[in-house]
């Protein structure tokens, strides 16, 4: 592109493309550190504790795997988990798509006020509802129980908000289409623009799984009992169930592995609906 | 034969089951919370109003006034740190290069972990004798760094680890917005003779505006919430040096039953993040999204 | 008897409690006689029904609840043969944030029936206007009459007394021969005199924690206390730690920290579980340690470095002690049955069954020889006379927010300790003025 020969520019060219790699590879380095010394130290035995060893020393073992998981608590809390999460999942899917349909492509008295009701608690840190909600939850006999824990947490603005904004871009002639060869309103919802969400769903719903599995705050707050405890409380009162900070790890590595496999499945889907659908992720 | 159903009941029938669990879980108790904040609610004591003693008493309150500061500090160091380090992750993935993906992934993961986790392993990091920078600076001869029990590295150090874990979210979002920028942009400046640096000054950066502002926001207002790593690793300290708003939210509420005084600092943590939604409106006008 | 569980938690425990097993292992075949002792009535009671819910805390040591269920279930098939109309769910509860929890409870009306509480939650849930139910009728004659003390208010018994620990300084023989010391401290001058010695063989003759979180009963209070000071005055309507004592007090742990003869790091936060320099055996003498951290420290360091000092003495010799019993809630519906079922888990029987499960004390002077026998645990009955309680005021936990960052601000050097102690006692006494 410009008067140097080939040569020369190809060489600028390939130095700058080592560069960047480096750096990436440096920076990937860096932010990938933590997670191999946690796995690293879940696979060591309890005396392994300098630096040097954790890294270096040929001891290995699965005890701290296999100890965590014969911990009966722990696996309820395991299991508490997950049922929060998906549940969740489905449910806010299920419901922002829904309405989100309805606010997008629907006329009805109201439409604009609940719309705007519903963003505007975009504003309203959960910090402000946090004690009326539990009582709220108390007075309803849902104390230290998965309704408790779950229902509440279905209510997702950006949901309502993301899926609105999407279907927005579903052309009306495909729904109308529909309607003229006679399909039911539900029937228009689960075949047109259910599968046509997929991607933005797929999205949302790693987002809203993450953020149940890794909630902290509020099932700390509706667990009364152990049994009730999702894996982020109960691993915060772990003090002393576990005999080593490798053990410790272990625990840690155990709670993130579901995280790892959701996200590996869906990646793309990330990148792909952040770049179609907008900003607000 | 399909049915004729009023349209006005199909779409109730698609918006209220969202709608009502919003109005039941969300509006409700956040209209009730703010009311708390203007009545005595205590722990085995009958309720009364009492206008605005709660707020006098949070303004003549040294520990709100000091977590208030604390909070704001913290949000000083994280926010430019998380949206630079965002941005240049961004624009360092911003390539189709082989494995760019694999690069993507792993700035990604730690925005999957939870903080209670992450705490753990960076608990260790940050161990003032043997932890993993403690040894490392030990191996090459410097003393070790007092990390998270000395006041005045505490907040970055926690800013570091909410950094490190959150960063992937900012970068995908700058990502979208660096991927919305006509290439021809980027290549009339190069005709013209501009090299990267200038390009990107020029050229990448403004048209980046408002999703960066965008990004700013989000993280202030995420900033200004910050509690979780402070309960699990320092307990507030050293002495309340990482001591948060939202922290002392929790303690007056759930530690000391006090559930009006809680309320009030709720409130305020309400007109903060109002407050900097509506800059940004007002900056960039409606929602253009 | 608050199991000390935030210190001991904090320096990691350990599964097997060799010692506590035994104990408990010798106790469990006598729960099979019980029955024939409750021979009367030997018949079934249908008077009474319902479901009682009870919450426990672990008092097996390594805070593993799964040795405190195994003991729990047998308690309950025994009691349910006798009462097959109630149900009995006893929840295991970890010790974090179990005040919270409590106290989050009450408010929202969520109380168990029947809870596991310490002898400082009494002034906060008893009382005329409190929560418990008065139990003096579930006593009988063979109760000592300081635990009984501990577990009323004004002359009323709120919870049945189950069992008392005694804190003490214990001992790493280990580290005494490393640091080439022969001579155990008794007094605090005499610990300040070992520290060099300790300091030279890059040991620690002493540890401090400190952390937010921990509870100054265990850190603050039994210094305060040697040094012949009061947390509050007598009545519990002001600040008394801005004193003379308390500066002593205060001074001593400053001095530890500057001279290096505390590790730092782990006074401010406590370590990871299973780490820590008490734990790696670097420590000398661990001040304010019970039955149950005791038992632990002869895992970790080995049976035979463990020895029991006398509480060390500055103007007084004493230590931290607590007793806890078992407070029903009058907010219960099923008091009947929950009566009876109390009455029944602090038979002696049962209630050995439940203190050996973290070597404690029995509030019954029939009970008081179980541990002669139990290496480590059988020097600390002993030191009961010593033991001082902690603070009887419902503000205690506010107290305990305004020390715990006051001491750190003095040992980080942030603040004198002069300034520490002042600021401390203004917010004490603003939080017991709001009441």
């Amino acid at each position: 592109m410009n008067a140097s020969g080939r040569e020369t520019f190809l060489s600028r060219k390939r130095v700058r493309t080592l560069a960047i790699y480096a750096a990436m590879l440096v920076l990937a380095v860096l932010m990938a550190t933590p997670f191999v010394a946690m796995i690293l130290m879940s696979v060591r035995p309890p005396s392994v504790v300098t630096l040097k060893d954790i890294f270096f020393s040929g001891d290995f073992t699965l005890d701290n795997y296999a100890d965590n998981l014969r911990n009966d608590t722990m696996v309820r809390w395991f299991l508490n988990s997950l049922i929060y999460s998906v549940v969740s999942v489905i449910a806010v899917l299920l419901l922002c798509t829904m309405a989100g349909y309805a606010f997008a492509k629907k006329r009805f008295f109201g439409r604009d006020k609940m719309f705007w009701s519903i963003i505007a608690m975009l504003v309203v840190p959960g910090q402000v509802s946090l004690i009326p909600l539990f009582i709220l939850i108390v007075k309803l006999d849902w104390a230290n129980t998965y309704q408790g824990l779950i229902v509440p947490t279905i209510a997702n603005a950006q949901g309502v908000f993301l899926m609105r904004q999407y279907i927005r871009g579903i052309p009306d002639d495909l729904i109308e289409a529909a309607k003229l060869d006679g399909a039911s309103e539900w029937r228009v919802f689960l075949q047109i623009i259910l599968p046509l969400t997929i991607p933005v769903q797929a999205t949302l719903g790693i987002f809203i799984f993450l953020w149940h599995w890794n909630d902290f705050l509020w099932p700390l707050i509706v667990s009364q009992s152990e049994e009730m405890m999702t894996l982020t409380v109960g691993l915060s009162t772990l003090q002393s169930l576990v005999p080593s900070t490798n053990s410790m790890m272990a625990a840690a590595a155990i709670s993130f592995f579901p995280s790892m496999i959701i996200f590996i499945l869906f990646q793309r889907f990330i990148v792909q609906s952040i770049a179609t659908s907008g900003i607000k992720g | 034969m399909v049915r004729r159903i009023s349209p006005h009941l199909v779409a109730y029938g698609f918006v209220l089951p969202m709608f009502i669990l919003f109005v039941l879980f969300r509006i409700w108790p956040a209209i009730n919370g703010m009311l708390l904040s203007f009545q005595d609610y205590r722990f085995g004591r009958p309720t009364n109003w009492i206008g605005f003693e709660n707020y006098d008493r949070l303004i003549h309150d040294d520990l709100f006034w000091h977590s208030l500061q604390v909070t704001a500090k913290y949000t000083l160091i994280y926010v430019p740190l998380t949206t630079v380090f965002a941005l240049c992750l961004a624009l360092l993935i911003n390539r189709t290069i082989r494995g760019i993906s694999f690069f993507r992934a792993v700035y990604f993961l730690p925005y999957i972990t939870s903080l209670v986790m992450v705490s753990v392993v960076w608990l260790w990091v940050y161990r003032g004798d043997g932890g993993l920078l403690n040894s490392v600076l030990e191996a090459i001869g410097i003393s070790p760094v007092k990390w998270l029990t000395r006041q005045n590295s505490v907040l970055p150090s926690i800013a570091v680890m909410a950094v490190w874990k959150s960063v992937g979210y900012s970068m995908m979002i700058l990502l979208a917005g660096l991927k919305a920028i006509p290439p021809e942009l980027g290549e009339a400046s190069a005709v013209d003779g501009a090299n990267a640096w200038q390009t990107f000054w020029r050229v990448t950066l403004p048209s980046l505006k408002p999703i960066l502002f965008f990004v700013v926001v989000i993280e202030t207002i995420g900033s200004f919430q910050v509690f979780d790593a402070m309960y699990v690793m320092t307990g507030g300290g050293p002495v309340r040096a990482s001591y948060t708003l939202v922290y002392q939210l929790y303690d007056e509420s759930f530690k000391f039953q006090d559930f009006g005084y809680g309320a009030s600092i709720g409130m305020v943590l309400f007109l903060i993040t109002f407050g900097v939604t509506m800059i940004q409106r007002f900056m960039f006008g409606d929602d253009n999204t | 008897m608050s199991f000390s569980p935030e210190r001991i938690l904090s320096k990691g425990m350990s599964r097997r409690r060799l010692v506590a097993a035994t104990a408990a292992g010798s106790a469990l075949p006598l729960l099979g006689k019980a029955s024939s002792v409750f021979a009367a009535p030997a018949l079934q009671d249908s008077s009474v029904s319902g479901k009682v819910t009870m919450w426990a805390f672990p008092l097996a040591g390594g805070g593993n609840t799964t040795t405190d269920e195994d003991v729990y279930k047998e308690l309950v098939s025994q009691f349910q043969a006798q009462y097959p109309d109630v149900e009995v769910d006893v929840q295991i509860l970890p010790w974090k944030a179990r005040f919270e929890r409590l106290a989050t409870a009450a408010s929202s009306g969520t109380l168990p029936d029947v809870c596991y509480l310490n002898d400082d939650y009494i002034p906060t849930y008893g009382g005329e206007d409190g929560y418990l139910e008065p139990v003096d009728d579930l006593v009988d004659d063979d109760y000592l009459e300081n635990a009984l003390d501990n577990m009323s208010t004004n002359g009323t018994l709120y919870a049945v007394p189950i069992l008392g620990s005694v804190t003490t300084a214990v001992a790493n023989v280990k580290a005494f021969e490393q640091a080439g010391v022969s001579e155990y401290p008794t007094t605090w001058d005499e610990l300040l005199a070992l520290g060099p010695a300790f300091r030279d063989a890059g040991l620690f003759v002493t540890s401090y924690g400190g952390a937010i979180e921990n509870s100054p009963n265990l850190s603050y209070y039994p210094l305060l206390w040697q040094a012949g000071g009061e947390v509050l005055t007598e009545d519990l309507s002001k600040a008394a730690f801005n004193s003379a004592e308390g500066l002593d007090a205060l001074n001593f742990i400053v001095n530890l920290f500057n001279e290096g003869f505390v590790n730092e790091d782990e006074g401010v936060i406590n370590p990871a579980p299973g780490s820590g320099v008490i734990n790696e055996g670097k420590v000398g003498v661990v001040m304010c340690t019970d039955n149950g951290a005791a038992q632990i420290y002869a895992e970790t360091w080995g049976e035979d470095a463990v020895k029991v000092l006398a509480p060390l003495s500055r103007v007084k010799q004493v230590s931290y002690g607590t007793g806890a019993g078992y407070g029903i809630f009058n907010t219960s519906k099923n008091i009947d049955a929950t009566r009876e079922w109390v009455k029944f888990i602090t038979q002696p029987e049962a209630m050995q069954s439940i203190i050996t499960l973290g070597g404690y004390i029995a509030p019954r002077p029939s009970l008081q020889d179980i541990y002669a026998d139990t290496p480590i645990l059988k020097d600390f009955p002993q030191y009961l006379s010593m033991m001082h309680s902690g603070v009887k005021s419902p503000v205690a936990p506010a107290i305990l927010r305004a020390v715990q960052p006051a001491v750190q601000a003095a040992f980080l050097g942030q603040q004198s300790p002069e300034d520490a102690l002042a600021t401390a006692e203004e917010e004490v006494n603003r939080l017991i003025e709001r009441g």
